[in-house]
């Protein structure tokens, strides 16, 4: 019913023994204790919230199992910036008012990381990569111009300075 | 929400060990993909698995490669990378189209296209295309093998001890072209009513064959057989695409449930079977230039 498992989150490992059905987002919340994921929907996996980066790959962490991410490595919204210096995402979230309560903005955050790696700078493309999470206060219009504005900021880094924002 | 407890969790590197597994354990275990499927419906208590036998960590399902006149997609292609494959684009555009339509991003990431061929849901995005497509699936067990038509799904049809391992189909003769369009609730949800088309093109553009698929329709994937037969043999024009609509609306029973009325699914498909028609024919026209 239980398992050792090692996962490797924002560069620290976190080794547990866990049952079979945990799951991945308890894994991230209770044992590694980064509770910036969140949990918004019961069982269908459709609010986003719970999103984190697993092996490069945005993934909701609710509809995963932690014995499935033995051995992988996680970026969480913890692990997204360095230091005190704000990823060009957040910054443009915090720039353009791209979040009220905050509830959402680690999916949010943490799915257009995934979209940021290889961006399309359309409307339609960031409505798009971002279907998978909800936002029930702030709205759309401010998270869309906050993605643009880092597409933007990107584009004008040198490769390097921009794989740096982009660890995993 | 939990699933109920989990006895036994399997991730076996090789199919030789999924298999054996899964002849062990049969009828109590379930196999898991992308689990964005699974998953939700354990936490819901839909269902319940004491064994769960983990396909993720298999050799040599990952990709998606031509054998002989085949295409043929592993058990681990997930909807992201089929949507992007440049190949598949190419030559089974309605797939593209379908695994890009799935979901989210997050799901598309994880949710596999052979997976929601076998979670036996007739709200599926994939199956239509797979059937256009005249896509079998390749069903594995200890001992054997055998080749199942996509059209032929239904719950129950896999075995308990058998693994998928690759979607299959000839692979489109030049001329040929394809597309799938859907209608859900919302951005990220199943089909109300799915609509995957393909028709092959002589060189004056006169189509010689088509084949339309419905889907979101009870209890599986409906051919409209008329509305196909009124674009094949002809150069297709824009009041041919609307017979074709109105001809699939009259032959294809729908149905009323929770997502939509079954009128409203017939209006869908009077709407959908043109666009798509329009984009496979557009898409015909790109090349042609
Ligand atoms: C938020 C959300 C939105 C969604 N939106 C859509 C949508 O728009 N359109 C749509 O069609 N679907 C949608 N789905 C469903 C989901 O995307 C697919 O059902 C999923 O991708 C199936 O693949 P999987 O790999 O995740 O399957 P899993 O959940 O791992 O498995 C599904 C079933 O198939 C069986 N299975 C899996 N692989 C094999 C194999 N190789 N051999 C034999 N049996 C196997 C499993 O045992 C299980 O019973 C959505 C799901 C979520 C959570
Ligand atoms: S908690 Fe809502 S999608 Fe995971
Ligand atoms: S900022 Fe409150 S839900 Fe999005």
């Amino acid at each position: 019913m239980k398992r050792e498992i090692t996962i490797t989150i924002n560069d620290e490992v976190h080794t547990a023994t866990v049952e079979h059905r945990y799951l991945l987002v308890d894994f991230i919340r209770e044992i590694a204790g980064a509770t910036g994921t969140h949990v918004g929907c019961g069982f269908e996996g459709r609010c986003g919230t719970c999103t984190v980066v697993v092996d490069g790959y945005a993934v909701k962490s609710c509809l995963m199992l932690a014995v499935q991410a033995d051995g992988a490595k996680l970026l969480t919204i913890e692990g997204l910036a360095r230091g005190e210096e704000l990823h060009p995402l957040q910054a443009a979230f915090r720039d353009l008012h791209g979040l009220q309560c905050g509830f959402c903005t680690p999916g949010f955050l943490m799915t257009l990381y995934d979209f940021l790696k290889d961006p399309i700078d359309s409307e339609d493309a960031i409505r798009h990569a971002m279907s998978g999470v909800l936002c029930r206060c702030t709205g759309y219009v401010h998270i869309v111009a906050a993605v643009r504005q880092a597409i933007a900021v990107l584009a004008a880094m040198t490769p390097t300075e921009r794989a740096r924002w982009f660890p995993l | 929400m939990y699933p109920k407890p989990i006895e036994r969790y399997f991730a076996p590197r090789n199919l030789e060990e999924a298999l054996r597994l899964r002849a062990e354990y049969a009828a109590e275990c379930a196999l898991i993909a992308g689990g964005q499927s699974l998953l939700p419906r354990m936490k819901a208590r839909l269902a319940s698995h004491r064994t769960l036998i983990d396909l993720n960590h298999l050799e040599n399902l990952t990709g998606i490669e031509s054998v002989m006149d085949c295409v043929r997609i592993g058990a681990l292609v997930r909807h992201r990378a089929a949507a992007a494959d440049p190949r598949l684009r190419q030559t089974a555009s309605a797939l593209s189209d379908a695994a890009q339509a799935i979901g989210d991003l997050q799901v598309r990431n994880r949710g596999t296209v052979i997976g929601s061929l076998c979670e036996g849901e007739p709200a599926s995005d994939i199956a239509p295309a797979a059937i256009a497509l005249g896509a079998h699936l390749r069903l594995k067990h200890t001992v054997g093998e055998r080749l199942v038509p996509v059209t032929a799904l239904k719950s129950g049809v896999i075995d308990p001890r058998e693994v998928a391992t690759h979607l299959e189909f000839v692979t489109p003769t030049p001329g040929t072209f394809s597309a799938y369009l859907k209608v859900g609730r919302a951005a990220q949800d199943r089909p109300i009513i799915g609509v995957a088309a393909l028709v092959v093109f002589d060189r004056e553009g006169r189509s010689t064959r088509a084949v339309i698929v419905v889907g979101g329709v009870h209890p599986a994937p409906q051919l409209a057989l008329r509305a196909a037969a009124t674009v094949k043999d002809v150069l297709l024009t824009s009041r041919l695409l609307t017979t074709a609509g109105e001809a699939a609306a009259a032959e294809i029973a729908t149905q009323d449930d929770t997502m939509a009325s079954a009128q409203y699914r017939s209006q869908l498909i009077r709407s959908l079977v043109p666009q798509v028609l329009a984009q496979v024919l557009a898409r015909f026209r790109q090349e042609a230039r």
